[in-house]
């Protein structure tokens, strides 16, 4: 039997991109013939990887094919042509009132996204969602087919690079360095964390906080994020980083006190399991699948207000037992997402599909 | 959530109570009050649409051409077709477009525009302050009064 992927854009390093490549590395050690279809295929991927979705031809009815969704597209109202069994592997979209005041190009590309998430609705014969979250979002948008949760898989193989020399030494100073990493994106309110740690600066006026990601698209918001740090008069303890390397990603990492989070909607948060991995104390606040991702791990905040956020980080910080506890609990949590575990849930997950059809 | 004596629902309830009691309230400048580039959507301003201007006024008379490699050597024996007709008329347009952004440009270099985003940044930030001097003098009264108290006894 033949199983194809298919997306809008495989690329290169992304959360997305990297699922796509080991799911077809499972599905081959499972015995299927599998392939990876893209529009867009990033040009640092191995050649051969995946193929342009022109050349995707003769599918039978028995084939199974896998669309990923996360964005809006034209290629999810092109997937009846395929003439095969299809599943969705939802990835989330974030909702487009978030963007509106500072992209109409975001704002609508997400909107055209939810409508392609209406469309497939009786288009597919189940759904793998990232977390709960994204199950619960489909079945309130009249998703009748069956839903199965499977975390995303994370190459974690990677992280053990050696992270940039540079960031490491810059940043191993003493000083407290509250990380975030993730986009610069109204969703992920990055200015919460810039109140709270206009609040924690004052117990701590060493500290840092850093903002790690790309601002490309957001340029609006992140203008408003650097007037508002710099009228606070904390602009320049407030690092954005924009779009950096991966290795200085691993070194931000490896020198961050804790990782705080204030995002209002993730579909799964993967900078959640990298600070997992790196033994960095979590603190986020509990929206969208935060919770999921976390699953009891870290400590989840009920209260974003700033006061409440700059004490909560203060004793984790300075608490070593409470640190202890935390990475404890993380590195546990981190072994759920482990890659034979989520290869082992998807197999289940194919075999009961491709034995319904028998 | 309770091992070796912790318990993060109970540190979560101290550090509120603790908050409470000290009469925390995180005042500060509220990002609300900052002014940013809004999207044509979100009510955007004039000078936003010139921005959009200078970036956007050279139209290009053609648009990569992706896909299939039949249709696109179709789209390409068109586009040859017809480019003694479009690109002259791309130009034409593009000079148009330069001298009225030119125009608009020199009319906007004479706006209140720049020094009003100035007075902006200033303004947030005296904003800001008063907030703070305001909390100061709350403090310092109520030090004051302390102080008077203990000095009556």
């Amino acid at each position: 039997m033949r199983i194809v992927q298919l997306l809008p854009t495989l690329s290169f390093g992304d959360a997305i991109g990297n699922d796509t490549i080991a799911l077809s590395g499972a599905l081959k050690d499972m015995g299927f013939k599998s392939e990876i279809y893209a529009e867009n295929i990033d040009k640092r991927l191995p050649r051969g990887i995946a193929s342009h979705t022109d050349k995707l031809k003769d599918l039978k009815n028995s084939d199974i094919l896998i669309y990923h969704k996360s964005t809006g597209t034209d290629l999810t109202f092109k997937i009846e042509q395929y003439k095969c069994r299809r599943i969705m592997v939802y990835h989330n979209i974030t909702p487009p009132e978030f963007f509106r005041p500072y992209s109409t190009e975001a704002a609508k590309l997400t909107e055209y996204g939810y409508k392609g998430v209406e469309y497939l609705r009786d288009k597919v014969e189940y759904v793998l969602a990232d977390s709960a979250y994204n199950k619960n979002e489909l079945l309130k948008m009249g998703y009748t087919c069956h839903i199965d949760v499977r975390p995303i898989l994370i190459r974690f193989e990677d992280y053990k690079q050696a992270p940039d020399e540079a960031v490491m030494k810059k940043f191993s100073d003493g000083r407290t360095n509250l990380l975030f990493v993730g986009r610069i994106a109204p969703n992920k309110k990055q200015e919460n964390l810039i109140r709270a740690f206009f609040c924690y600066k004052k117990r701590d006026p060493q500290a840092r906080l850093i903002l790690c990601g790309s601002y490309a698209g957001m340029e609006n918001y992140y203008e408003r994020l650097v007037k508002y740090a710099a009228a606070l008069g904390i602009g320049d303890d407030v690092i954005f980083t924009g779009h950096i390397r991966f290795p200085e990603i691993l070194a931000y990492y490896r020198t961050a006190s804790a990782f705080v989070c204030m995002s209002e909607h993730e579909g799964f948060c993967v900078p959640l399991a990298e600070a997992m991995f790196f033994d960095v104390p979590i603190i986020a606040y509990d929206a969208a699948a935060i919770s999921d991702t976390l699953g009891g791990c870290g400590i989840l905040l009920d209260d974003n207000s700033p006061e409440f956020v700059s004490a909560v980080i203060d004793r984790t910080v300075h608490d070593e037992k409470l640190r202890e506890y935390l990475i404890k609990g993380q590195r546990e949590r981190l072994a759920d997402f482990s890659y034979e575990r989520i290869k082992d849930i998807f197999e289940k997950q194919i075999r009961s599909f491709t034995e319904k059809s028998k | 959530m309770e091992e070796n004596n912790i318990n993060i629902e109970e540190i979560m309830a101290d550090i509120k109570r603790e908050i409470k009691e000290k009469g925390l309230t995180g005042d500060m400048l509220s990002f609300e009050d900052v002014p940013y580039k809004k999207t044509p959507q979100a009510g955007g301003s004039v000078r936003e649409a010139l921005d959009f201007l200078n970036s956007n006024y050279n139209v290009q008379p053609y648009k990569e051409l992706k896909g299939n490699p039949l249709k696109t050597g179709f789209k390409k024996v068109i586009r040859k077709l017809m480019k003694f007709y479009i690109e002259p008329t791309v130009e034409d347009q593009n000079n148009v477009n330069s001298s009225i952004v030119t125009v608009l440009n020199g009319l906007a270099e004479n706006s209140p525009e720049k020094a009003i985003s100035k007075a902006e940044t200033l303004e947030l930030a005296q904003k800001e302050l008063l907030m703070r001097i305001e909390k100061l003098e709350k403090e310092n009264e109520e030090l004051r009064k302390a102080l008077g108290k203990q000095e009556n006894v």
